[in-house]
């Protein structure tokens, strides 16, 4: 899923699984594809209720300004 | 290290310390930068005042008392703590809540954290082991020892800080410290 960051998110090291990570710091304004960083579905609700990352939607229609 | 010839024995050198927590396990203190030991003795003393020049006629010691000081540049967390006068802690963070730097977590993680002031007061003993460099060296056995921290630590610093402590020996069930000598070689 492609999330948008809205505050400056820090990911701890993830030492087991396939995913290991180091430490780092996404600053808000990113935008991530949370599979790439580990996140896991608690993760991303807990994230998006203290309104640090949103949701970005493929294919979202354009809104088109009528003349 | 102690350099040993027919009549002599000179000391010079460094060496390390160990400090075991009371009720906790040994470990070592880390890149000391002093160790210092000092004995301090007060006597009561009777003069004979039958003349105009008094004389000392008694004396007897009325306490005799160690202090041990020193100073390390290893700042990890046990000497930090020690440094604080607190207590090594973990905190869980949850993710989404916001962390101590300001920033959001973005997956559950556990800090370590030194609950400063709350034991302000480090007991225990302490060891300190002469480095295996010369003819023989010395083992300092502190049995019983209340150390605190003194002296500042600079968090903004253009040189590696220091944490200071000092403190008082304590006699621990009729021992006070003993200096072992280990032949080396």
């Amino acid at each position: 899923m492609k999330i948008k960051v809205l505050k400056k998110l820090y990911f701890p090291e993830k030492k087991s699984g396939e995913d290991k990570l180091k430490a780092m710091y996404i600053n808000a304004g990113m935008e991530i594809d949370s599979e790439d960083f580990g996140l896991s579905k608690e993760d991303i609700k807990n994230l998006v209720a203290s309104e640090a990352i949103m949701e970005v939607k493929e294919n979202q229609p354009k809104t088109e300004v009528k003349k | 290290m102690i350099l040993k010839d027919a009549n002599t024995s000179r000391y010079i050198g460094g060496g390390e310390l160990l400090h075991t927590p009371k009720g906790g396990t040994e470990r070592k203190i880390g890149e000391i930068q002093s160790a210092k030991f000092s004995l301090n003795a007060e006597f009561a003393e009777a003069y004979d005042r039958s003349s105009s020049m008094k004389k000392l006629s008694a004396k007897v010691t009325k306490s005799i008392s160690g202090k041990l000081e020193f100073t390390t540049n290893n700042v990890n967390l046990e000497n930090m703590a020690m440094a604080l006068g607190g207590k090594v802690e973990d905190v869980a963070f949850a993710s989404g809540a916001k962390l101590p730097d300001g920033t959001t977590a973005a997956a559950a993680v556990t800090l370590k954290c030194i609950k400063g002031a709350t034991n302000p007061i480090i007991e225990g003993s302490f060891k300190f082991v002469g480095d295996s460099d010369g003819d023989e060296k010395p083992i300092l056995v502190i049995y019983k020892a209340n150390v605190t921290a003194n002296g500042e630590f600079n968090y903004i610093a253009e040189d590696f800080q220091q944490l200071s402590f000092s403190g008082e020996v304590l006699e621990d069930n009729g021992k006070y410290f003993d200096e072992y000598r280990m032949p080396i070689s």
